[in-house]
């Protein structure tokens, strides 16, 4: 036996997605932490860096932003995402395999997976060298 | 991330559910009442977001069946989008076009051998395999390539053969040296990326997800299947589910598929049920069993518990945490040997995960002991550098967190000995024996002399193509350390050096997630303890008893067979008639 509202909520749950969450192919152009670089951290990041798997400390889930931006890392002297400077920020500097450089450790992430694409990695240094916005 | 769906807001969906679970909350049995309000109806609920949750719904929504997919995690995709993204399935597109024949037959005795080798009878009908065991294998292999050309033709999924990176060769069998592997390699199928590279478990669970969302397909993260939901007459009719500490019923008119991980980070199912200590896993940290309560409820009988994608992980890493980032897929060196508490090689270090890892579990009745209960990565200063870098070898071959060093074996056994001592509440005190630097002198003066003939005598590292084009691909050596190429007869195997320092990395067993839970048949139907089907329940990937025993046939072995009895349920499941909840 349903009840009527359940029908509304079958209704608006059967196209229910979550967004961020998913494993959607990512949008260019403008960078934004939410359309852009989010996209890229829920996609090839968060599944090893979630609440009691942190790895390197870093837990990107609920709060990705917060927790990296200025934020030192574990594995470095140097913050996770230090705003306008990607070179002396510890995410970009895994993302194109030279954290050992600075001290850091581990491998090049993703961890296993091949390397994220140049345009994905560019995304990704832009945001940090436009400030790192929560936008 | 994770509280916004489209269209709605988690916390709408919630807030609807919060009143319409006042009826709902109050089932306490799996049994379903009269009473029952259903909050949402469905032809088929799939359980669980990763691959073989993805086959089972964008396959029953090809077949025209409503779908909706639940999934517990904030995220979706599931232990898979942290995989290679590699599909095992025999008989592929890619073999075909290539005019390479892997008949049933063979095939069939290859999957046989591997995994039953204590009945395994080729002259036998059933190949000395008990009938469900055979009738499982039967059924991965006519559906394989089905569940994958189907997959393909419907867009839902861009996949190519898997070649072996750099070499750029068809990958070979994790058996591939055995007789009745008549298709030793090619049958490992890969992502294709967006510029037609080949990608990782992200990309397959990326074109999945896309599939799955493209096709207007139901799915919603942080949704936990509690129970099931039976009519009197025993049919699986729905499930209660429960989402930020509100529950609700939803109906499956046809059937509940449930394909939601193993138990790999449930400690207590890991106590109960691995006959050896289980360190930790690579599985996402929701593979906590669900399902082995949840149908046991129903009437499911268990089939095998004990089996698991196992790899070798570093100790260091598990005392941390049992949840881990990855495992050891290979060792990484040629002047290196895996060896244990008395200083002795007890595997092909070479060996796949799955069966290296094996060696762990070994029993020594005579000492009452677990001897290979840990296991000592052993190199010397040319592995630290021409395979710098390379899991787990550190860039910097110092003294790191999980790297031991000593200028000469007595210092490393001195080291090694020293962290052992410090751990030893957690380890059952694993130590060495006072004679190990003896024995390891030994060990490497005979291994030593295998890399020079190129015959490893005990255990035949680099005999199989496996061994030696893996060890290309895994344990590629450095071109800028100023080490000499491996001009030997087998490259998986160098003499280590005579002179210090050498280093230590400390394995231990682990998992990629367990593969045991509920008994299927070849329909992928739930059986329960009268072996009969327990009508509208399937169950495929981790989170039943795996199909194949305790065998990894190849590469993408997991994920191939869960995408393959993800398509198995969801075809049966579209035959079921429409249930009377």
């Amino acid at each position: 036996m349903i009840r009527q509202f359940s029908f509304v909520l079958a209704a608006v749950i059967s196209t229910a997605h979550t967004q961020g969450a998913s494993f959607e192919e990512t949008s260019f152009g403008i960078v934004s932490f939410e359309g852009d670089v989010l996209p890229i951290l829920n996609s090839y990041c968060v599944m090893c860096h979630l609440p009691g798997v942190e790895q390197g400390g870093l837990s990107l889930y609920p709060d990705a932003w917060s927790r990296l931006v200025g934020n030192p890392s574990v594995q470095s002297s140097l913050l996770r995402v230090d705003p306008g400077s990607p070179d002396s920020s510890y995410l970009y500097l895994k993302l194109i395999g030279t954290g050992e450089s600075v001290g850091g450790s581990g491998l090049q992430m993703p961890f296993q997976q091949p390397s994220l694409d140049p345009d994905q990695i560019e995304t990704i240094r832009l945001w940090i060298e436009q400030g790192a916005k929560q936008n | 991330m994770g509280e916004k769906h489209q269209g709605i807001t988690r916390r709408q969906i919630l807030a609807g559910a919060g009143a319409l679970s006042v009826g709902a909350i109050t089932l306490r049995t799996s049994r379903a009442q009269s009473s029952v309000k259903w909050d949402h109806e469905t032809d088929i609920l799939v359980v669980g977001s990763g691959v073989g949750g993805a086959s089972a719904a964008i396959t029953a929504h090809e077949n025209g069946d409503a779908v909706m997919v639940l999934e517990k995690a904030p995220i979706t995709g599931g232990t898979s989008a942290k995989s290679a993204g590699v599909l095992w399935i025999p008989d592929n597109f890619t073999l075909r076009e290539k005019g390479i024949e892997d008949a049933k037959e063979d095939c069939l005795k290859y999957m046989a051998r591997y995994s039953y080798p204590e009945h395994f009878n080729p002259a036998d009908p059933q190949l000395g395999l008990a009938g469900g065991q055979f009738e499982l294998l039967e059924a991965f292999y006519d559906n394989a390539s089905k569940a994958a050309d189907s997959l393909r033709q419907s867009g839902a999924l861009k996949i190519a053969e898997w070649r072996m990176f750099h070499l750029d060769r068809s990958a070979p069998d994790y058996l591939d040296q055995v007789a009745e592997n008549k298709v030793p390699a090619g049958r490992a199928l890969g992502p294709l990326k967006k510029d037609g590279t080949m990608g990782g478990g992200v990309d397959l669970m990326m074109q999945l997800g896309a599939a799955v969302k493209q096709r207007g397909i139901g799915l919603l993260t942080n949704h936990r299947a509690r129970r099931l939901i039976l009519n009197p007459a025993g049919r699986a009719v729905g499930l209660e589910v429960e989402s930020g500490g509100t529950v609700v019923a939803m109906r499956a008119r046809k059937a509940v598929i449930f394909a939601s991980g193993g138990y790999a980070h449930n400690p207590e199912f890991v106590s109960m049920y691995q006959a050896n200590r289980l360190w930790g896993a690579c599985a996402m940290p929701w593979s906590t069993g669900d399902f082995i309560n949840i149908a046991g409820a129903a009437g499911a009988r268990m089939g095998i518990m004990s089996s698991a994608w196992r790899t070798q992980i570093l100790l260091e890493d598990a005392l941390r945490s049992s949840k881990l980032a990855t495992g050891v897929f290979f060792p990484p060196g040629d002047s290196m040997i895996l060896v244990n508490r008395y200083g002795v090689r007890v595997v092909n270090e070479n060996r796949n995960y799955n069966d290296r890892t094996e060696v762990h579990g070994i029993y020594d009745p005579s000492r009452a002991e677990f001897p290979n209960q840990l296991l000592f990565m052993i190199y010397d200063q040319r592995s630290a550098e021409a395979f710098a870098g390379v899991y787990p070898i550190p860039t910097d071959p110092g003294d790191t967190a999980h790297v031991l060093k000593g200028d000469s074996l007595q210092g490393l056994a001195a080291r090694i000995d020293q962290r052992l001592s410090e751990i030893a509440p957690r380890t059952g005190g694993v130590s060495l024996v006072p004679s190990f630097a003896g024995h390891l002198k030994k060990t490497i003066d005979r291994f030593n002399g295998f890399a020079r003939s190129g015959k490893d005598q005990d255990f035949q590292r680099g005999q199989a193509a496996y061994d030696s084009e893996w060890h290309q691909v895994f344990s590629p050596m450095r071109t800028d350390s100023g080490w000499p190429p491996n001009d030997g007869p087998n490259i998986t195997m160098h003499p280590i050096r005579d002179e210090g320092p050498y280093y230590a990395i400390i394995f231990a067993a682990g998992a990629l997630d367990t593969c045991g839970g509920p008994a299927i048949d070849a329909s992928a139907r739930v059986l329960d303890t009268e072996d009969q089907p327990i009508p509208g329940l399937y169950g495929a990937g981790n989170c039943i008893a795996s199909p194949s025993g305790e065998a990894y046939w190849g590469a993408g072995h997991t994920l191939g067979l869960a995408l393959t009895f993800g398509f198995i349920a969801a075809n049966a499941a579209h035959h079921e008639p429409r249930n009377n909840a």
